[in-house]
Protein backbone atom coordinates (compact mmCIF):
# COMPACT_ATOMS: atom_id res chain seq x y z
CA UNK A 1 0.00 0.00 0.00
CA UNK A 2 1.04 3.56 -0.47
CA UNK A 3 0.66 6.80 1.36
CA UNK A 4 2.59 8.90 3.76
CA UNK A 5 2.85 8.02 7.39
CA UNK A 6 3.89 11.24 9.07
CA UNK A 7 4.41 9.62 12.45
CA UNK A 8 7.50 10.92 14.16
CA UNK A 9 9.13 8.09 16.05
CA UNK A 10 10.28 10.09 19.10
CA UNK A 11 7.83 9.79 21.93
CA UNK A 12 6.18 6.59 20.68
CA UNK A 13 6.82 3.52 22.81
CA UNK A 14 5.37 0.21 21.63
CA UNK A 15 4.71 -2.70 23.94
CA UNK A 16 7.08 -5.13 22.25
CA UNK A 17 10.01 -2.78 22.91
CA UNK A 18 9.47 -2.52 26.65
CA UNK A 19 11.57 -4.90 28.72
CA UNK A 20 10.74 -3.89 32.29
CA UNK A 21 8.38 -1.91 34.46
CA UNK A 22 8.11 1.75 33.54
CA UNK A 23 7.31 4.70 35.82
CA UNK A 24 6.68 8.14 34.38
CA UNK A 25 5.60 11.51 35.70
CA UNK A 26 3.69 14.06 33.68
CA UNK A 27 1.21 16.91 33.93
CA UNK A 28 -1.66 15.16 32.17
CA UNK A 29 -2.18 11.52 31.30
CA UNK A 30 -4.70 10.91 28.52
CA UNK A 31 -6.25 7.46 28.17
CA UNK A 32 -6.83 6.71 24.49
CA UNK A 33 -5.55 8.21 21.27
CA UNK A 34 -8.77 8.56 19.27
CA UNK A 35 -10.82 11.61 18.37
CA UNK A 36 -11.04 12.82 21.97
CA UNK A 37 -7.69 11.72 23.35
CA UNK A 38 -5.44 12.74 20.49
CA UNK A 39 -7.16 16.11 20.08
CA UNK A 40 -6.82 16.81 23.77
CA UNK A 41 -3.19 15.68 23.79
CA UNK A 42 -2.33 17.84 20.78
CA UNK A 43 -3.95 20.91 22.32
CA UNK A 44 -2.20 20.40 25.63
CA UNK A 45 1.15 19.71 23.98
CA UNK A 46 0.70 22.85 21.89
CA UNK A 47 0.33 24.77 25.13
CA UNK A 48 3.54 23.31 26.50
CA UNK A 49 1.92 20.83 28.87
CA UNK A 50 3.77 17.57 29.52
CA UNK A 51 1.36 14.94 28.18
CA UNK A 52 1.38 11.16 28.22
CA UNK A 53 -1.07 9.24 26.01
CA UNK A 54 -1.86 5.59 26.68
CA UNK A 55 -3.36 3.47 23.92
CA UNK A 56 -4.44 -0.13 24.37
CA UNK A 57 -4.07 -0.96 20.70
CA UNK A 58 -0.97 -1.10 18.57
CA UNK A 59 0.60 1.44 16.28
CA UNK A 60 -0.26 0.51 12.72
CA UNK A 61 1.07 3.09 10.26
CA UNK A 62 -0.66 3.83 6.98
CA UNK A 63 1.78 1.70 5.00
CA UNK A 64 0.75 -1.40 6.95
CA UNK A 65 -2.94 -1.30 5.99
CA UNK A 66 -4.14 -4.04 3.69
CA UNK A 67 -7.49 -4.99 2.19
CA UNK A 68 -7.69 -8.14 4.29
CA UNK A 69 -10.83 -7.67 6.36
CA UNK A 70 -10.01 -10.40 8.86
CA UNK A 71 -6.60 -8.95 9.53
CA UNK A 72 -8.03 -5.47 10.02
CA UNK A 73 -10.64 -6.80 12.45
CA UNK A 74 -7.95 -8.57 14.44
CA UNK A 75 -5.47 -5.72 14.54
CA UNK A 76 -7.45 -2.48 14.45
CA UNK A 77 -10.75 -3.33 16.14
CA UNK A 78 -11.68 -3.97 19.72
CA UNK A 79 -12.84 -7.53 20.30
CA UNK A 80 -12.29 -8.38 16.65
CA UNK A 81 -15.17 -6.10 15.72
CA UNK A 82 -17.61 -8.17 17.77
CA UNK A 83 -18.56 -5.44 20.23
CA UNK A 84 -22.15 -4.73 21.10
CA UNK A 85 -24.15 -2.41 23.28
CA UNK A 86 -26.62 -4.56 25.14
CA UNK A 87 -30.06 -3.08 25.33
CA UNK A 88 -33.38 -3.15 23.59
CA UNK A 89 -32.48 -3.78 20.88
CA UNK A 90 -28.80 -4.76 21.19
CA UNK A 91 -26.64 -2.74 18.80
CA UNK A 92 -23.40 -3.86 17.21
CA UNK A 93 -20.66 -1.33 17.86
CA UNK A 94 -17.39 -1.36 16.01
CA UNK A 95 -14.73 0.37 18.09
CA UNK A 96 -11.16 1.00 17.07
CA UNK A 97 -8.36 -0.32 19.23
CA UNK A 98 -5.20 1.08 17.71
CA UNK A 99 -3.25 4.32 17.72
CA UNK A 100 -5.79 6.79 16.33
CA UNK A 101 -8.71 4.87 17.82
CA UNK A 102 -11.97 4.60 15.93
CA UNK A 103 -10.97 7.41 13.58
CA UNK A 104 -8.70 4.86 11.88
CA UNK A 105 -11.57 2.52 11.07
CA UNK A 106 -14.57 4.78 10.53
CA UNK A 107 -15.70 6.34 7.27
CA UNK A 108 -14.57 9.81 8.23
CA UNK A 109 -18.02 11.39 8.41
CA UNK A 110 -17.44 14.57 10.32
CA UNK A 111 -20.26 16.67 11.68
CA UNK A 112 -20.35 19.28 14.37
CA UNK A 113 -21.91 18.41 17.67
CA UNK A 114 -25.57 19.50 17.35
CA UNK A 115 -26.57 22.54 19.43
CA UNK A 116 -29.12 20.47 21.35
CA UNK A 117 -26.33 18.16 22.54
CA UNK A 118 -24.14 21.09 23.55
CA UNK A 119 -27.06 22.52 25.47
CA UNK A 120 -27.61 19.21 27.23
CA UNK A 121 -23.94 19.04 28.24
CA UNK A 122 -24.23 22.53 29.67
CA UNK A 123 -27.50 21.76 31.43
CA UNK A 124 -27.02 18.21 32.70
CA UNK A 125 -23.24 17.86 32.94
CA UNK A 126 -22.53 21.45 34.02
CA UNK A 127 -19.89 21.83 31.31
CA UNK A 128 -19.03 25.51 30.97
CA UNK A 129 -18.33 27.34 27.72
CA UNK A 130 -19.99 24.94 25.32
CA UNK A 131 -22.63 27.15 23.81
CA UNK A 132 -22.86 26.82 20.03
CA UNK A 133 -21.46 30.34 19.70
CA UNK A 134 -18.50 29.64 21.97
CA UNK A 135 -17.77 26.36 20.22
CA UNK A 136 -17.80 27.85 16.73
CA UNK A 137 -14.10 28.79 16.65
CA UNK A 138 -13.10 25.44 18.17
CA UNK A 139 -15.07 23.54 15.54
CA UNK A 140 -13.45 25.62 12.83
CA UNK A 141 -10.03 24.87 14.21
CA UNK A 142 -10.66 21.14 14.40
CA UNK A 143 -12.11 21.14 10.90
CA UNK A 144 -9.02 22.90 9.59
CA UNK A 145 -6.71 20.48 11.37
CA UNK A 146 -8.41 17.35 10.04
CA UNK A 147 -9.35 18.83 6.66
CA UNK A 148 -13.13 18.53 6.86
CA UNK A 149 -14.55 19.03 3.38
CA UNK A 150 -16.95 17.70 0.81
CA UNK A 151 -15.91 14.73 -1.24
CA UNK A 152 -14.44 15.29 -4.71
CA UNK A 153 -17.32 14.44 -7.07
CA UNK A 154 -15.39 11.76 -8.95
CA UNK A 155 -14.88 9.71 -5.84
CA UNK A 156 -18.54 9.45 -4.86
CA UNK A 157 -19.94 6.03 -5.64
CA UNK A 158 -22.87 5.06 -7.80
CA UNK A 159 -24.60 3.61 -4.74
CA UNK A 160 -24.58 7.03 -3.13
CA UNK A 161 -25.88 8.67 -6.28
CA UNK A 162 -28.76 6.22 -6.38
CA UNK A 163 -29.44 6.80 -2.72
CA UNK A 164 -29.63 10.53 -3.35
CA UNK A 165 -31.84 10.02 -6.37
CA UNK A 166 -34.19 7.83 -4.37
CA UNK A 167 -34.28 10.31 -1.51
CA UNK A 168 -35.08 13.14 -3.87
CA UNK A 169 -37.91 11.16 -5.42
CA UNK A 170 -39.25 10.64 -1.93
CA UNK A 171 -39.21 14.41 -1.51
CA UNK A 172 -36.37 14.37 1.02
CA UNK A 173 -33.70 17.00 1.05
CA UNK A 174 -30.20 15.62 0.63
CA UNK A 175 -26.98 17.27 1.63
CA UNK A 176 -23.38 16.46 0.84
CA UNK A 177 -21.56 14.54 3.47
CA UNK A 178 -18.71 16.26 5.22
CA UNK A 179 -15.68 14.07 5.71
CA UNK A 180 -12.26 14.57 7.21
CA UNK A 181 -10.24 13.87 4.09
CA UNK A 182 -7.91 15.46 1.60
CA UNK A 183 -8.86 14.49 -1.93
CA UNK A 184 -10.08 11.07 -0.94
CA UNK A 185 -9.30 8.69 -3.77
CA UNK A 186 -12.45 6.64 -3.27
CA UNK A 187 -10.85 3.26 -2.51
CA UNK A 188 -13.80 2.42 -0.25
CA UNK A 189 -11.72 0.59 2.31
CA UNK A 190 -12.01 3.24 5.04
CA UNK A 191 -13.00 0.62 7.58
CA UNK A 192 -9.79 -1.32 7.02
CA UNK A 193 -7.58 1.72 7.59
CA UNK A 194 -7.15 4.30 4.84
CA UNK A 195 -4.30 3.05 2.62
CA UNK A 196 -3.58 6.49 1.15
CA UNK A 197 -3.84 8.59 4.33
CA UNK A 198 -6.43 10.68 2.51
CA UNK A 199 -8.70 10.17 5.49
CA UNK A 200 -7.34 12.47 8.14
CA UNK A 201 -7.63 10.18 11.10
CA UNK A 202 -5.89 10.93 14.37
CA UNK A 203 -3.15 8.57 13.27
CA UNK A 204 -2.00 11.11 10.68
CA UNK A 205 -3.09 14.37 12.35
CA UNK A 206 -3.31 14.99 16.06
CA UNK A 207 -1.20 12.04 17.21
CA UNK A 208 1.85 13.11 15.18
CA UNK A 209 1.18 16.72 16.14
CA UNK A 210 1.15 15.88 19.84
CA UNK A 211 4.30 13.76 19.50
CA UNK A 212 6.09 16.48 17.58
CA UNK A 213 5.49 18.78 20.53
CA UNK A 214 6.94 16.50 23.11
CA UNK A 215 4.00 14.30 24.10
CA UNK A 216 4.73 10.66 24.84
CA UNK A 217 2.57 7.80 23.60
CA UNK A 218 2.58 4.30 25.08
CA UNK A 219 0.93 1.90 22.63
CA UNK A 220 -0.06 -1.74 23.32
CA UNK A 221 -0.74 -0.63 26.87
CA UNK A 222 -3.96 -1.32 28.75
CA UNK A 223 -5.04 0.85 31.65
CA UNK A 224 -6.09 -1.23 34.66
CA UNK A 225 -7.18 1.53 36.95
CA UNK A 226 -6.99 5.16 37.84
CA UNK A 227 -5.04 5.64 41.05
CA UNK A 228 -6.02 8.17 43.65
CA UNK A 229 -5.16 9.72 46.94
CA UNK A 230 -8.36 10.43 48.82
CA UNK A 231 -10.71 11.91 46.27
CA UNK A 232 -7.96 13.09 43.99
CA UNK A 233 -6.93 11.17 40.87
CA UNK A 234 -3.16 10.87 40.84
CA UNK A 235 -2.41 8.82 37.76
CA UNK A 236 -3.03 5.42 36.21
CA UNK A 237 -1.74 1.89 36.51
CA UNK A 238 -1.47 -0.01 33.25
CA UNK A 239 0.30 -2.95 31.70
CA UNK A 240 1.83 -3.53 28.31
CA UNK A 241 0.47 -6.23 26.03
CA UNK A 242 2.97 -8.51 24.33
CA UNK A 243 2.60 -9.25 20.60
CA UNK A 244 1.32 -12.74 21.46
CA UNK A 245 -1.27 -11.25 23.79
CA UNK A 246 0.46 -12.07 27.06
CA UNK A 247 0.57 -9.55 29.86
CA UNK A 248 3.76 -7.51 29.76
CA UNK A 249 5.50 -5.15 32.19
CA UNK A 250 3.64 -2.62 34.24
CA UNK A 251 3.37 1.08 33.43
CA UNK A 252 2.75 3.48 36.30
CA UNK A 253 1.99 7.09 35.48
CA UNK A 254 1.82 9.85 38.05
CA UNK A 255 -0.04 12.89 36.78
CA UNK A 256 -1.71 16.04 38.01
CA UNK A 257 -4.70 15.40 35.76
CA UNK A 258 -6.17 12.18 34.39
CA UNK A 259 -8.32 12.41 31.26
CA UNK A 260 -10.13 9.40 29.91
CA UNK A 261 -11.97 10.14 26.71
CA UNK A 262 -11.34 6.54 25.63
CA UNK A 263 -14.47 5.37 23.90
CA UNK A 264 -18.03 5.64 25.02
CA UNK A 265 -18.24 2.30 26.77
CA UNK A 266 -14.98 1.27 28.38
CA UNK A 267 -13.42 3.73 30.80
CA UNK A 268 -15.75 3.50 33.74
CA UNK A 269 -14.47 0.24 35.11
CA UNK A 270 -11.03 1.82 35.50
CA UNK A 271 -12.35 4.50 37.80
CA UNK A 272 -12.30 3.96 41.52
CA UNK A 273 -15.16 4.84 43.81
CA UNK A 274 -18.89 4.51 43.71
CA UNK A 275 -20.78 4.55 40.44
CA UNK A 276 -22.55 7.74 41.45
CA UNK A 277 -19.16 9.41 42.03
CA UNK A 278 -17.91 8.23 38.69
CA UNK A 279 -21.03 9.43 36.94
CA UNK A 280 -20.46 12.91 38.32
CA UNK A 281 -16.77 12.84 37.51
CA UNK A 282 -16.46 13.10 41.25
CA UNK A 283 -12.69 12.79 41.54
CA UNK A 284 -10.75 16.00 41.75
CA UNK A 285 -8.02 16.34 39.18
CA UNK A 286 -9.84 14.03 36.84
CA UNK A 287 -11.65 14.60 33.63
CA UNK A 288 -14.27 11.98 32.94
CA UNK A 289 -15.16 10.81 29.47
CA UNK A 290 -14.63 14.12 27.72
CA UNK A 291 -16.70 13.74 24.58
CA UNK A 292 -14.95 14.18 21.28
CA UNK A 293 -15.86 17.55 19.82
CA UNK A 294 -17.32 15.96 16.74
CA UNK A 295 -19.93 13.31 16.29
CA UNK A 296 -18.64 9.75 16.39
CA UNK A 297 -19.52 7.74 13.36
CA UNK A 298 -19.38 4.10 12.52
CA UNK A 299 -19.02 3.01 8.99
CA UNK A 300 -21.10 0.47 7.18
CA UNK A 301 -20.57 -1.43 4.01
CA UNK A 302 -22.05 0.19 0.96
CA UNK A 303 -25.28 -1.33 -0.26
CA UNK A 304 -26.68 -1.52 -3.71
CA UNK A 305 -30.15 -1.24 -5.12
CA UNK A 306 -32.00 -0.24 -8.23
CA UNK A 307 -30.50 -0.14 -11.67
CA UNK A 308 -27.13 0.69 -13.08
CA UNK A 309 -23.71 -0.66 -12.41
CA UNK A 310 -22.70 -0.42 -8.78
CA UNK A 311 -19.25 -1.51 -7.76
CA UNK A 312 -19.02 -1.48 -4.02
CA UNK A 313 -15.26 -1.70 -4.20
CA UNK A 314 -15.12 1.54 -6.13
CA UNK A 315 -15.69 4.99 -4.65
CA UNK A 316 -17.04 5.90 -1.26
CA UNK A 317 -20.57 6.38 0.01
CA UNK A 318 -21.09 10.02 0.61
CA UNK A 319 -24.61 11.32 0.89
CA UNK A 320 -26.76 11.78 3.89
CA UNK A 321 -30.31 12.76 4.50
CA UNK A 322 -30.82 16.38 5.44
CA UNK A 323 -32.42 17.23 8.72
CA UNK B 1 2.85 -4.72 10.92
CA UNK B 2 3.65 -3.71 14.44
CA UNK B 3 1.51 -3.68 17.53
CA UNK B 4 -0.79 -6.21 19.05
CA UNK B 5 -2.55 -8.69 16.86
CA UNK B 6 -4.60 -11.07 18.90
CA UNK B 7 -4.56 -12.04 22.52
CA UNK B 8 -4.76 -15.82 22.22
CA UNK B 9 -5.11 -18.79 19.95
CA UNK B 10 -8.24 -20.80 19.30
CA UNK B 11 -7.92 -24.31 17.92
CA UNK B 12 -11.14 -26.11 17.10
CA UNK B 13 -11.34 -29.67 18.34
CA UNK B 14 -11.85 -32.49 15.86
CA UNK B 15 -15.57 -32.84 16.45
CA UNK B 16 -16.18 -29.08 16.43
CA UNK B 17 -14.18 -28.84 13.26
CA UNK B 18 -16.49 -31.41 11.66
CA UNK B 19 -19.50 -29.34 12.72
CA UNK B 20 -18.00 -26.12 11.36
CA UNK B 21 -16.92 -27.70 8.10
CA UNK B 22 -20.39 -29.04 7.41
CA UNK B 23 -21.95 -25.71 8.28
CA UNK B 24 -19.46 -23.92 5.99
CA UNK B 25 -20.24 -26.27 3.09
CA UNK B 26 -23.88 -25.33 3.41
CA UNK B 27 -23.57 -21.56 3.68
CA UNK B 28 -20.64 -20.93 1.33
CA UNK B 29 -20.62 -21.25 -2.47
CA UNK B 30 -20.20 -24.79 -3.84
CA UNK B 31 -16.53 -24.15 -4.69
CA UNK B 32 -15.77 -24.80 -1.03
CA UNK B 33 -17.09 -28.33 -1.18
CA UNK B 34 -14.12 -29.80 -3.04
CA UNK B 35 -12.18 -29.56 0.21
CA UNK B 36 -9.06 -27.71 -0.94
CA UNK B 37 -10.02 -24.42 0.64
CA UNK B 38 -11.46 -25.82 3.85
CA UNK B 39 -8.22 -25.93 5.91
CA UNK B 40 -7.46 -22.30 5.05
CA UNK B 41 -11.01 -21.28 5.88
CA UNK B 42 -10.88 -23.00 9.25
CA UNK B 43 -7.56 -21.34 9.99
CA UNK B 44 -9.04 -17.91 9.26
CA UNK B 45 -12.06 -18.67 11.35
CA UNK B 46 -9.88 -19.70 14.28
CA UNK B 47 -7.93 -16.45 14.03
CA UNK B 48 -11.14 -14.45 14.00
CA UNK B 49 -12.56 -16.33 16.96
CA UNK B 50 -9.33 -15.68 18.84
CA UNK B 51 -9.72 -11.93 18.36
CA UNK B 52 -13.17 -11.96 19.97
CA UNK B 53 -13.82 -11.81 23.69
CA UNK B 54 -13.39 -15.33 25.15
CA UNK B 55 -17.04 -15.52 26.13
CA UNK B 56 -18.24 -14.63 22.64
CA UNK B 57 -15.90 -17.08 20.89
CA UNK B 58 -16.81 -19.86 23.34
CA UNK B 59 -20.49 -19.17 22.73
CA UNK B 60 -19.99 -19.27 18.96
CA UNK B 61 -18.08 -22.54 19.13
CA UNK B 62 -20.86 -23.98 21.26
CA UNK B 63 -23.38 -22.66 18.75
CA UNK B 64 -21.65 -24.49 15.88
CA UNK B 65 -21.87 -27.71 17.84
CA UNK B 66 -25.45 -27.03 18.86
CA UNK B 67 -26.48 -26.41 15.26
CA UNK B 68 -24.80 -29.63 14.20
CA UNK B 69 -26.31 -31.85 16.90
CA UNK B 70 -29.56 -29.90 17.09
CA UNK B 71 -30.43 -31.34 13.69
CA UNK B 72 -31.38 -34.53 15.54
CA UNK B 73 -34.47 -32.69 16.74
CA UNK B 74 -35.42 -31.61 13.24
CA UNK B 75 -38.15 -33.87 11.96
CA UNK B 76 -36.72 -34.33 8.46
CA UNK B 77 -33.31 -35.28 9.88
CA UNK B 78 -34.68 -38.45 11.48
CA UNK B 79 -32.32 -38.32 14.42
CA UNK B 80 -29.14 -37.65 12.50
CA UNK B 81 -26.74 -34.77 13.11
CA UNK B 82 -26.17 -32.10 10.48
CA UNK B 83 -22.81 -33.54 9.47
CA UNK B 84 -24.56 -36.80 8.55
CA UNK B 85 -27.39 -35.25 6.53
CA UNK B 86 -27.60 -35.14 2.76
CA UNK B 87 -27.59 -31.75 1.07
CA UNK B 88 -31.35 -31.17 0.61
CA UNK B 89 -32.22 -32.06 4.19
CA UNK B 90 -29.25 -30.12 5.55
CA UNK B 91 -30.22 -27.05 3.52
CA UNK B 92 -33.78 -27.33 4.76
CA UNK B 93 -32.60 -27.50 8.35
CA UNK B 94 -30.35 -24.43 8.02
CA UNK B 95 -33.16 -22.54 6.29
CA UNK B 96 -35.51 -23.46 9.10
CA UNK B 97 -33.00 -22.31 11.71
CA UNK B 98 -32.29 -18.97 10.13
CA UNK B 99 -35.79 -18.22 8.92
CA UNK B 100 -38.07 -19.40 11.70
CA UNK B 101 -38.15 -19.75 15.44
CA UNK B 102 -36.96 -17.45 18.20
CA UNK B 103 -35.24 -14.27 17.13
CA UNK B 104 -32.16 -14.94 19.23
CA UNK B 105 -31.60 -18.22 17.44
CA UNK B 106 -32.02 -16.62 14.04
CA UNK B 107 -29.58 -13.86 14.98
CA UNK B 108 -26.97 -16.33 16.19
CA UNK B 109 -27.24 -18.40 13.01
CA UNK B 110 -26.89 -15.24 10.94
CA UNK B 111 -23.81 -14.27 12.91
CA UNK B 112 -22.31 -17.72 12.34
CA UNK B 113 -23.06 -17.51 8.64
CA UNK B 114 -21.56 -14.03 8.42
CA UNK B 115 -18.39 -15.13 10.13
CA UNK B 116 -17.92 -18.20 7.96
CA UNK B 117 -18.83 -16.48 4.70
CA UNK B 118 -16.53 -13.54 5.45
CA UNK B 119 -13.69 -15.96 6.12
CA UNK B 120 -14.43 -17.67 2.81
CA UNK B 121 -14.44 -14.49 0.75
CA UNK B 122 -11.22 -13.32 2.38
CA UNK B 123 -9.29 -16.32 1.12
CA UNK B 124 -6.74 -15.29 -1.52
CA UNK B 125 -7.94 -18.12 -3.76
CA UNK B 126 -11.53 -16.90 -3.59
CA UNK B 127 -10.49 -13.34 -4.26
CA UNK B 128 -8.46 -14.40 -7.26
CA UNK B 129 -11.33 -16.50 -8.56
CA UNK B 130 -13.68 -13.52 -8.33
CA UNK B 131 -11.17 -11.14 -9.82
CA UNK B 132 -11.25 -9.04 -6.68
CA UNK B 133 -7.73 -7.70 -6.50
CA UNK B 134 -8.08 -4.27 -4.95
CA UNK B 135 -4.42 -3.64 -4.14
CA UNK B 136 -3.43 -2.76 -7.70
CA UNK B 137 -6.51 -0.58 -8.07
CA UNK B 138 -5.75 1.24 -4.83
CA UNK B 139 -2.11 1.72 -5.75
CA UNK B 140 -3.21 3.22 -9.06
CA UNK B 141 -5.70 5.53 -7.35
CA UNK B 142 -3.06 6.63 -4.86
CA UNK B 143 -0.61 7.41 -7.64
CA UNK B 144 -3.17 9.42 -9.58
CA UNK B 145 -4.22 11.23 -6.44
CA UNK B 146 -0.66 12.37 -5.81
CA UNK B 147 -0.16 13.35 -9.44
CA UNK B 148 -3.32 15.48 -9.47
CA UNK B 149 -3.36 16.91 -5.97
CA UNK B 150 0.20 16.41 -4.74
CA UNK B 151 0.78 20.03 -3.73
CA UNK B 152 -2.42 20.27 -1.69
CA UNK B 153 -1.76 16.93 -0.03
CA UNK B 154 1.76 17.91 0.95
CA UNK B 155 0.47 21.24 2.25
CA UNK B 156 -2.12 19.44 4.37
CA UNK B 157 0.55 17.11 5.77
CA UNK B 158 2.76 20.08 6.61
CA UNK B 159 -0.13 21.95 8.24
CA UNK B 160 -0.60 19.09 10.71
CA UNK B 161 2.74 19.90 12.30
CA UNK B 162 2.77 23.67 11.73
CA UNK B 163 2.26 26.26 14.44
CA UNK B 164 -1.16 27.82 14.42
CA UNK B 165 -2.99 30.58 16.15
CA UNK B 166 -4.75 29.54 19.32
CA UNK B 167 -8.44 30.43 19.39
Amino acid sequence: MTGPAPMPAPGLVEGHAVTGAVRVDCDVVVVGSGAGGATLAAELADAGVDVVMIEEGGHHPTGSFTTDTGRALRTLYRDGGAGAALGRPPIAIAEGRCVGGSTVINGGMSWRTPPRVLQRWAREEAVAGVTPEAMERHFEKVERRISVARQDPGSVGRDSELLRLGAQRMGWRTIDNLRNQVHCAGCNVCILGCPTAAKRSMLVTNVPRALSRGARLYADCRVDRVTRTGRRATGVRAHFIRPDGRRGPRLTVRARVVASPAGPCRPRRCWPGRASDRARGGLAGASRCTPAPRSPQSSTSPWSAGTGSIRPTRCVSSWTRGS
Amino acid sequence: MTGTTTARRVALSGSTRTSVERFAELVCPPELSDGRLMPALIERLELQLAAMPPLVSAALIAAFRAVDHGARLHRAARGRRLAALGRPRADGYIRALSGHGPRVRRDVVRLMKGLVVMSYYELPETRAQLGYEPDAYIADLARRRMETHGDEIRAADAAVLADEERP
